[in-house]
């Protein structure tokens, strides 16, 4: 695959991962107002399963292409190092996808909502205590991250007249 | 093509090491979470020490005060209780308290019979080092001592992880605890 097909793989992955973002903020933002025990309530966390999994998957690949095909600085106004920053923070944002997939799965296997082998019983109430946690933390990593994304664009907007609100690489 | 992470300084991967450890901290902050949950707080016996030397009713025995004094609820007064347990708009115990004695623990401590009982012994809860001081102050769960808690937590107990608004309208307050002494009997 040659490096123009490779950039674009990456740029149509990115908007997609950037889209099941959108609809996973707007689920966890809703969900919690929704009574636990209500058929809204279950159908707001199984579908909070399935895009969390879709996104998971589509950040794993993305970061799979970024190995592959990094993403560059095509600004000539704007210092490498500088780049290098907003570099990182989206790399870790990707991470972060991953992680909180991850720990969202353990957290729904250990609270008995999915099940890979069936019949066994994989209910463990410290352990989904703990990737719970897990899962939250990773969820205020990513918010903080896409923060000082935005804070590190607008800075580099006044600072080196670089425009650019790309959050996701 | 340049490898950007390979020449990132210092400083950009501090940031994130920074971020990270204040995000781990979040939940705590914020919900009142803890990574660990604790399974047995107290056993039976040490329990049963603590409520030995008080006498308290039983909250959940069909003959006592509490339950005559309930009242018979219409459909629609059921449904108005049940919101005022389980509802954002209530509440919001529910969101993390079960209270039927078969459901599971969520992160909050299981309100199944929970008049009577000493603060801070229910199971797969860790408690904070305020309920546990609480506990050993001698504090019961009553309805009274409950209705003077969910009307400002913070404030009944400072320093423990239930990091709610209280709630302050008294008839909402009632409610829930009429919820409590119905439905774990």
């Amino acid at each position: 695959m040659n490096d123009h097909k490779l950039k674009t793989l990456s740029s149509i992955t990115s908007w997609i991962v950037f889209l099941l973002f959108l609809v996973v903020f707007k689920n966890i933002s809703e969900t919690p107002t929704v009574p636990t025990e209500s058929l809204e309530r279950l159908l707001l966390r199984n579908f909070h399963i399935a895009t969390g999994s879709l996104l998971f998957v589509c950040s794993f690949f993305r970061i799979a292409l970024w190995f592959i095909f990094t993403p560059q600085n095509n600004n000539s106004k704007l210092p490498d190092f500088a780049y290098a920053q907003i570099h990182v923070l989206q790399f870790s944002l990707y991470c972060a996808f991953i992680a909180q997939g991850i720990s969202g799965m353990m957290s729904a296997w250990w609270d008995g909502l999915i099940q890979f082998v069936p019949g066994i019983d994989t209910i463990n109430h410290g352990l989904w205590v703990t990737v719970g946690y897990l899962h939250s933390a990773f969820g205020f990593f990513y918010i903080t991250l896409i923060l000082f994304i935005i804070f590190f664009r607008i800075y580099h907007m006044i600072r080196y007249q670089v425009f650019s609100l790309n959050i996701f690489a | 093509m340049k490898k950007y992470l390979k020449t990132a300084k210092k400083r950009h991967w501090l940031l994130i090491i920074i971020l990270l450890s204040v995000s781990f901290y979040l939940p705590f902050l914020i919900f009142g979470a803890y990574p660990f949950a604790t399974k047995t707080n107290l056993s039976e016996e040490a329990i049963r020490d603590l409520t030995s030397e008080i006498n308290l009713p039983n909250y959940y025995d069909s003959n006592s005060s509490y339950q005559k004094t309930l009242p018979k609820l219409t459909k629609q007064q059921k449904v108005l209780e049940e919101n005022a347990f389980k509802n954002w708009d209530g509440g919001k115990c529910r969101f993390c308290h079960s209270i039927k004695s078969g459901d599971r623990d969520r992160m909050a401590p299981n309100l199944n019979q929970i008049f009577g009982k000493p603060a801070g012994v229910a199971k797969n809860f860790t408690y904070s080092e305020a309920l546990i001081q609480q506990r050993e102050s001698g504090l019961m769960w009553t309805p009274e001592t409950i209705d003077g808690f969910i009307s400002n937590p913070q404030q009944y107990i400072p320093g423990n992880r239930m990091k709610v608004e209280g709630i302050e309208d008294e008839a909402t307050r009632k409610l829930i605890i009429n919820h409590l002494l119905r439905e774990s009997k």
